[in-house]
């Protein structure tokens, strides 16, 4: 018999929910919404059954507060954490995050030792390496996602800039997920016509300096909350490439082994996204500034990771 | 929006269908062999219900029916049979293209053209011909050519690394046919340059692959040419005119100093938005890229004594 795939969304916020919402419009995978909060997981796993008939899907959404419920599943996205409050500082966030994420990973490895695994909470490159850990899947089934995300964003400004459909702007950012973001102008295209050609370096370098804050800029209207769409329809992205052994050529943070001059951490890069999770990761030559740059950036994990209060 | 489409062979009925699907207007499908449109228009508003479109699809064999289109899909005349080349059309193909021209300048003389699209081969001087012949702004008229061999290559690129085409980007300019100027520094994986995942004799044989992907349609073929790709690309490019969408696509354009060339039409980057062409793109090309793009242009030249 041929069944669907199974997709197991831990956290049911806005991220999870609408990640599960694009999934199912896809036609991906069963979804499991899984969630601590008791009723919440169910009820929007209801929600979203709801507008199957409108929406033309017919997987099936399912929520549940109990691990067990992953069992089987194919592909496990990690959502799940706090945002920041007033009064914590970043550490705290952090520590409590990275509690959160082991806790998952540990059931991740008891009920879904086949999964792969894509994690989507921050601080993601932290969290990422948390995940690794503490499941102990292999090198290629753990993996970020930022880099996606980071890439629609650019995408969508070089778009609005040139008056162009986004559908025909392709990017590749790679490095850590913000301020120590590699934004790869040179392979930033429009239709194959790089945008070196199509802009100015100061327009360029304006727009790098947009995606960079992208998520602030968001967090900066919205007061309370983050962005949910763009994070979600990344994710999907990368679900979609695996599920469907696609093979899409993305940036994600995986673990290197010294590719870029990088060992033992997770840092954006392209990879080769298939069946078997990560197939491949793609050294291409990029500038001098850029490798220094990610390796800053994997001096900052490594320091954050010393930090951790907890034991991993 | 109405979308006229002249021509209800196999490129004309694909292009219904690919601009059915993507809920771009409604279509009018013209042919002169009586009942030929209104038995193709049938089934393709039948199939409706099951591919999930709604557009209001009729079929005519009356030509005054056309003349209220805001854009119109010449996909009329002769198509290739096995060891034909295109240029072998161009005698036959003209008359129809300039016969069309005459009743469409008659029809619009007192509205705005409409915004026409020429597949018929060989399809750079057909372009051309339309519109010499109708004198319409030079934005309003293109070939389907440039777009439909990127297609191919980006599918021969996917193929050969096994990866999803719609990560590849590929940009073939110039004369449509033995010529063509595929621009590799300007095809790209994911952003990336070719040669960062290819070896040179990949990239060879994907480009030599492309060059005579539509001769090799025919040859196994026998009678007749490819359809699916060309109705492909006339969705892809209806749409952009209809949402209005901006997208950078290469097409026939009449060139009128871009590139150094003048008087002619050739592949080349466009935008595409509610009025046609918006922009031309002129790349920077390197002296090597530059005269292989003049080489393919200058095919067309000795056509055009034969062009009154």
């Amino acid at each position: 018999m041929i069944t669907l795939p199974k997709v197991t969304i831990v956290g049911s916020g806005n991220v999870g929910a609408t990640a599960t919402f694009y999934i199912a419009e896809r036609g991906l995978a069963d979804v499991v919404m899984l969630d601590v909060k008791e009723g919440m997981p169910q009820s929007k796993a209801l929600d979203a059954t709801h507008c199957a008939p409108l929406r033309n899907y017919d997987v099936s959404i399912t929520g549940s507060n109990d691990f067990s419920a992953m069992a089987g599943s194919d592909v496990v996205v990690i959502t799940a954490g706090l945002p920041r409050k007033p009064g914590m500082s970043r550490e705290d966030l952090l520590n409590i995050n990275a509690k959160i994420v082991a806790g998952v990973s540990e059931n991740i490895a008891r009920y879904a030792p086949n999964a792969i695994v894509i994690v989507v909470s921050n601080p993601l490159d932290i969290m990422t390496y948390v995940a690794w850990k503490v499941t102990g899947f292999g090198i290629r089934r753990v993996m970020g996602m930022a880099g996606v995300l980071d890439s629609t964003r650019f995408r969508y400004f070089i778009a609005e800039e040139l008056g162009v459909s986004p559908r025909d702007v392709q990017s590749l950012v790679l490095g850590g997920h913000g301020d120590e973001m590699v934004p790869l102008p040179e392979y930033s295209t429009v239709g194959g016509i790089p945008i070196t050609e199509l802009m100015t370096p100061k327009r360029i370098e304006e727009l790098v300096v947009r995606t960079r804050k992208g998520g602030g800029e968001i967090v900066g209207h919205l007061k309370t909350g983050s962005a949910f769409y763009a994070p979600a329809a990344s994710t999907t992205e990368m679900v979609e490439s695996i599920l469907r052994d696609n093979k899409r050529i993305l940036p994600v943070a995986a673990y290197l082994r010294g590719e870029y001059g990088i060992k033992g951490y997770f840092i954006g890069v392209p990879a080769l996204l298939g069946a078997n999770g990560i197939e491949k990761i793609l050294e291409i030559p990029i500038e001098d500034r850029w490798v220094e740059q990610m390796r800053k950036s994997a001096e900052l994990v490594e320091d954050t990771i010393s930090k951790l209060e907890i034991d991993i | 929006m109405k979308i006229g489409i002249i021509g209800a062979g196999n490129v004309g009925i694909t292009s219904a269908f690919a601009i059915a699907e993507k809920g771009s207007g409604k279509i009018l499908l013209y042919d002169p062999v009586e009942g030929r449109a209104k038995g193709k228009a049938l089934d393709l508003v039948e199939a409706g219900p099951i591919r999930r479109y709604d557009a209001k699809i009729h079929g005519t064999d009356v030509f005054e029916k056309l003349l209220d289109s805001q854009i119109v899909v010449i996909a009329a005349g002769k198509a290739r049979s096995a060891e034909m080349r295109r240029q072998d059309l161009f005698e036959e193909n003209l008359k129809i293209i300039e016969d069309l021209a005459d009743k469409l300048k008659a029809g619009y003389a007192d509205r705005t053209p409409p915004i026409v699209f020429v597949l018929s081969e060989p399809v750079d001087l057909m372009t051309l011909a339309f519109l010499k012949r109708t004198g319409w702004p030079k934005e309003r008229v293109m070939g389907v050519g440039g777009i439909l061999s990127a297609s191919r290559m980006r599918h021969y690129v996917a193929r050969e690394l096994g990866i999803q085409p719609s990560d590849v980007d590929a940009m073939v300019m110039g004369a449509h046919g033995d010529h063509m100027a595929v621009m590799e520094r300007y095809s790209r994986i994911s952003g990336l340059p070719l040669e960062h995942l290819m070896t040179r004799e990949q990239i060879d044989a994907v480009i030599d692959r492309t060059v005579h992907a539509g001769d090799e349609i025919v040859d196994q073929a026998k009678v007749g040419s490819s359809f699916f790709t060309p109705g492909a690309a006339v969705g892809a490019l209806v749409e952009s005119v209809t949402r209005d969408s901006d997208r950078v696509l290469s097409v026939s354009a009449y060139l009128d100093g871009e590139y150094g060339v003048s008087g002619l039409c050739a592949s080349v980057p466009a935008r595409l938005g509610r009025e046609g062409i918006v922009r031309i793109f002129e790349l920077p090309l390197t002296d090597g890229e530059r005269e292989r793009f003049h080489g393919s242009v200058d095919t067309l030249k000795p056509f055009l004594s034969r062009m009154p």
